[in-house]
């Protein structure tokens, strides 16, 4: 019992340091939609009633960077503002299956193919998903339009003041009770599901893979980027790929969170219709693209940790489970926390300090207020230009996202010299928990070499391609010797990993 | 209130449901640390396995039965059998002349690659490797039509095999540059 509970404790803790960036933005995002843009715009932006809601809907999700979390303050302001079910659909589920961080990251599979393919698969998916429930529910577009209340500010700091009160506030409606059942539910998972439990179990002969990832990954959550980093351990371990897209489209899709969040907005019928389209479709093309997308020379491992991290973190009985939660906790803030968490927080404070103000202040007078248009000195911009300028902002955002989050080989490669010296001597002399440590940094670091080189030469040659693929194989083999603390075994591999980073170097350094 | 109570219930019961109905769905247990798969017949090196491919490549072309499938332990006891084992361990992996052919070609560029040959010869023998690959590809019902389809191409393998042999130097010459 004592395990159990640390082990949620550890789930939760790293659930909510990968969420939190994203829920964040996903909340100002919703504020902008209520204060900025207002509702008639935001059914303008989105296509209106017609068919082309869909085509709007996955252009919007692919430009916006977040999760299946983040999504919902968005997809509730949406449907505030109108917006068909379709189109919702269509937003929900492309705006965390599309990123061009997680997108190019998938590129450095051994296959680029299979990340065109998957990136096509879903764009099937939320398409006709969206087309078939808008056919079969055409009063999705529940709300009169004149019921529908506009709070957009007056421009100036008004509208800043307006719209950072609305993103902040909506941390204390429904929204947040839907992130929190999301978070809540993978964590369940995490309880219920033994560690490694989903190791042995999604290779490529076993046809149920599919159907199995499909099911824990509704109640599971991802961010894109782990999703893809996932994937693209299950293609180097040869597992089912079936299962790989299965866990693109239901890990890092959806969640428990954003169907409670359907449910309420549309009711259990229509839930049901969305999850049954849903998993149709979807479990339907990973079948059919499975084998033809199955990497062609891998050698198959006979397992995956692609799902350890959706598992119970401790085995099943651990003595020290406390100190190790603590030190695992610790681990995780400062190697994934970058900001999210405290600016959620923080969030979350001004939002309870706005409505206090509300409460002693005259605020919502003062937003709500209309000054003499001559005596402002704002300039008044179309919207055109301003609709212009946020799409051109947003890729050019994501654009400099990708070049920072995948460095220069130079930069890359000094980081990986260090990181094979900590990997190679923790490893020769049993130090297992850094050996770890180091060795995961250099895995994940070599993918982000292979990426940076390609998006700043536009191409990656199939030598450079196999002998990064080379050192991930020495780096998987060290790890098992590592994990089961062989130390005459691990410093053999420390050796050859060793031997297979120098060559790595003088390969993308001639 | 009625309502309202009505609408958490339906609320708490359909939670319930999806979440039991993916927990279902999931049911496992416990695994142990999965090992990796051993391949016993993988060569150590270029040269090893150039030189096992000149091996297969005589043994198709000469006029005499085909070796048997060699047997592989999980204690790495490789050998060839002209007889069956009946008290052999559960772990006994069979591997005939053409999936080894197959599998030494396929692992070749990878194998030439985790040494310290730099690009320009490892295009070259990654070009041969192709080629290779090409003219290697069965797709016979048995072993014998197998081999005649080799056999019909055994010139050019011979030529693409001499080409690949002849890179040894290659590899001498790197290892010599950067030793141990």
């Amino acid at each position: 019992m004592d395990t159990i509970f640390w082990g949620v404790l550890l789930r939760l803790v790293q659930t909510l340091i990968n969420a939190a960036p994203w829920i964040a933005i996903g909340f100002v995002i919703a504020g902008v939609f209520r204060v900025v843009v207002g509702p008639e715009k935001t059914r303008k932006i989105f296509g209106g009633n017609s068919w082309k809601g869909l085509v709007y809907g996955w252009l919007w999700g692919m430009l916006l960077p977040v999760c299946s979390l983040g999504v919902i303050p968005i997809v509730r302001e949406l449907y505030r503002s109108g917006i068909r079910g379709g189109t919702l659909i269509a937003f929900a589920l492309t705006a965390p299956l599309f990123n061009p961080l997680s997108v190019l990251y998938g590129l450095t599979l051994s296959d680029p193919i299979a990340i065109i393919t998957f990136a096509f698969c879903s764009l099937v998916i939320v398409s006709s998903v969206g087309l078939i429930w808008d056919t079969i529910f055409k009063d999705s577009n529940r709300i009169d339009e004149k019921e529908i209340t506009d709070e957009t500010v007056e421009i100036g700091i008004r509208r800043s003041v307006g719209t950072f009160k609305a993103s902040t506030q909506m941390i204390f409606s429904a929204a947040a009770l839907y992130i929190a059942i999301g978070i809540l539910a993978s964590v369940a998972v995490n309880v219920y599901l033994p560690h490694g439990a989903m190791a042995p179990m999604l290779e490529r002969e076993n046809t149920a893979a599919p159907l199995l990832v499909a099911g824990l990954g509704i109640p599971v959550y991802s961010t894109p980027l782990l999703a893809m980093s996932q994937i693209g351990s299950m293609f180097q371990h040869g597992n089912s790929i079936g299962a790989a897209f299965c866990l693109l489209i239901f890990g890092a899709g959806v969640n428990l969170g954003l169907f409670f969040c359907f449910m309420r907005l549309y009711g259990f019928a229509r839930l049901a219709t969305f999850i049954g389209l849903l998993l149709f479709i979807s479990v339907g093309l990973a079948y059919l693209i499975g084998e033809p997308l199955y990497p062609e020379g891998v050698e198959v491992a006979g397992h995956t940790h692609a799902f350890d991290m959706y598992t119970s973190p401790f085995p099943t009985k651990l003595e020290n489970a406390r100190e190790i939660t603590q030190h695992e906790i610790h681990k995780h803030w400062v190697n994934h926390e970058f900001g999210g968490t405290p600016i959620l927080i923080g969030m979350t404070i001004i939002g309870a300090i706005f409505f206090l103000l509300e409460r002693t202040t005259g605020l919502n007078q003062w937003l709500a207020a209309k000054t003499d248009n001559n005596k402002r000195m704002d300039k008044v911009l179309p919207g055109w230009v301003v609709t212009s300028l946020t799409v051109v902002g947003l890729l050019f955002f994501s654009i400099a996202g990708c070049y920072l989050y995948y460095p220069a080989k130079h930069e890359a490669l000094e980081e990986m010299t260090t990181f094979n010296i900590q990997a190679v001597s923790a490893a020769k002399t049993g130090n297992w928990e850094a050996a770890m440590k180091w060795i995961e940094f250099q895995q994940d670091l070599a993918r982000r070499l292979e990426v940076g080189s390609f998006i700043r030469s536009g191409e990656l040659s199939e030598y450079h391609r196999t002998k990064a693929r080379i050192l991930r194989e020495h780096l998987e083999l060290l790890k098992h010797e590592v994990e089961d603390k062989d130390k005459e075994r691990a410093g053999e591999l420390a050796l050859e990993t060793n031997r297979a980073f120098k060559r790595l170097k003088r390969a993308f350094l001639e | 209130m009625m309502t309202q109570k009505k609408s958490i219930l339906s609320l708490i019961a359909n939670a319930s449901f999806l979440l039991l109905f993916s927990l279902w769905m999931a049911g496992c247990k416990e695994s142990e640390h999965g090992d990796h798969i051993t391949y016993h017949h993988k060569p150590a090196d270029y040269k090893a396995a150039v030189n096992r491919l000149l091996i297969i490549h005589e043994l198709m072309i000469i006029d005499a039965p085909l070796p048997p499938p060699k047997h592989f332990h999980g204690d790495d006891d490789d050998h060839d059998h002209g007889h069956s084992h009946s008290d052999h361990d559960d772990d006994v992996v069979e591997v005939g002349i053409f999936q080894e052919l197959d599998d030494i070609v396929r692992w070749l560029p990878t194998i030439a690659a985790d040494s310290d040959l730099p690009k320009k010869p490892w295009d070259r023998i990654n070009d041969n490797i192709k080629q290779l690959s090409k003219l290697t590809k069965t797709d016979g019902e048995n072993d014998e039509e197998k081999r005649k389809q080799y056999r019909k191409n055994a010139k050019q393998i011979a030529d693409v095999l001499g080409k690949l042999e002849n890179e040894f130097e290659e590899f001498d010459k790197w290892d010599q540059q950067y030793p141990g």
